[in-house]
């Protein structure tokens, strides 16, 4: 599973305020916040990576243990999916 | 008969001579202007019957009907404003507005109210409407003030047997005019004491989006434009224990 790419939906509006994002996803009404560690995944998900890359991504920008951030990073990738914003393996 | 124009709405009124004297002072009337929504109230032995294009409503007495005619006019003119509509209450400062956004209950007009009694402006106890480029435009219509607040602020009570009164804007302070500006978006909690402290403006601009009357119709054009409103403005929380209490501090830091 970690081998497959963690996707972001097409056509999502991004809106920024102060580093943190609105998303709204075509055809949908409900606008999702993301606070600013969560606008940085969202920004990482822009590469495409597997989910190990996105783990090694965000540890080395964070400065945190791996596994740390891949706990921290499956409720996230949870909300984004339950939103239809990103595809890919489940954490 | 008795015409009002309120944002991009003129509603036109068929009503008794009593009620028309109720209503006059609450809905400026209008001398010119195509009606786009018309009403009418007809009384009959059993009291009033509320007619509109959704159906007829029965209702035992002038104040009921008062009501219902208030509501009707609320309803059809959000739903026929071409803008960003949020609820919220609203007031203003030399042009610099403060936004609540509530949903009904939240105890936004009673805010509202104890705001305009300290020298806010009026600019709308119900909607925050957002033009393009983000200016604000009034909503300057009556206020529904719960028994509590006419109260506590000292203004004449509701009809016998009713919760609330409607109230015109010159009853409780001065109308907003001239351009206006969103400057503070005040998220409102309850809480034992009024506590103001600052808050995150992307958390407020998904407030207002929350609370917001038609954003699904542009969705996307919705969320830019209140992003870019909220991006001249500050985000505030607001703890209110006691609405004077509460707009005393609102006037003392952001007025």
């Amino acid at each position: 599973m970690s081998g497959e790419r963690l996707e972001r939906a097409p056509e999502v509006a991004e809106h920024e305020i102060d580093g943190q994002l609105l998303l709204l996803r075509a055809g949908a009404v409900d606008v999702l916040h993301l606070d600013a560690v969560a606008s940085d995944v969202w920004r990482a998900l822009g590469a495409a990576p597997t989910r190990s890359e996105l783990v090694a991504a965000l540890a080395e920008a964070y400065e945190v243990d791996p596994a740390v951030v891949a706990e921290d990073l499956a409720p996230m990738l949870d909300l984004l999916r339950y939103h239809g914003l990103v595809t890919g393996p489940a954490c | 008969m008795l015409r009002t124009a309120l944002l991009d709405s003129v509603v036109e009124l068929n009503l008794p001579p009593g009620l028309r004297e109720l209503l006059a002072p609450l809905l400026s009337p209008v001398a010119q202007a195509a009606p786009t929504v018309a009403l009418r109230v007809e009384q009959g032995p059993d009291g009033f019957l509320v007619l509109d294009q959704l159906g007829t409503r029965a209702v035992a007495d002038e104040a009921a009907a008062v009501e219902a005619v208030l509501e009707i006019c609320n309803r059809e003119v959000l739903a026929g404003c071409v803008d960003v509509a949020v609820h919220a209450g609203v007031v203003a400062r030399r042009g610099r507005v403060l936004a609540v956004p509530a949903a009904s209950g939240g105890g936004k007009t009673t805010l509202v109210a104890a705001l305009l009694r300290d020298g806010w402006e009026y600019v709308s106890d119900e909607a925050l409407v957002l033009a393009p480029g983000g200016a604000v435009r009034p909503y300057a219509k009556w206020l529904s003030v719960h028994a509590w607040t006419l109260d506590r602020l000292g203004l004449a009570p509701p009809p016998p047997g009713r919760q609330e009164r409607a109230v015109p804007p010159s009853e409780v302070g001065a109308v907003a005019t001239g351009p206006l500006a969103l400057a503070h978006v005040l998220l409102v909690e309850r809480g034992p004491a009024s506590v103001l402290r600052p808050a995150g403006r992307a958390g407020a601009a998904a407030e207002l989006l929350r609370c917001s009357f038609n954003h699904y119709r542009d969705p996307a054009g919705s969320v830019a434009r209140v992003a870019a409103a909220v991006a001249g403005a500050q985000a505030w929380r607001l703890q209110v224990d006691d609405p004077v209490e509460a707009s005393a501090l609102l006037s003392a830091e952001l007025g």
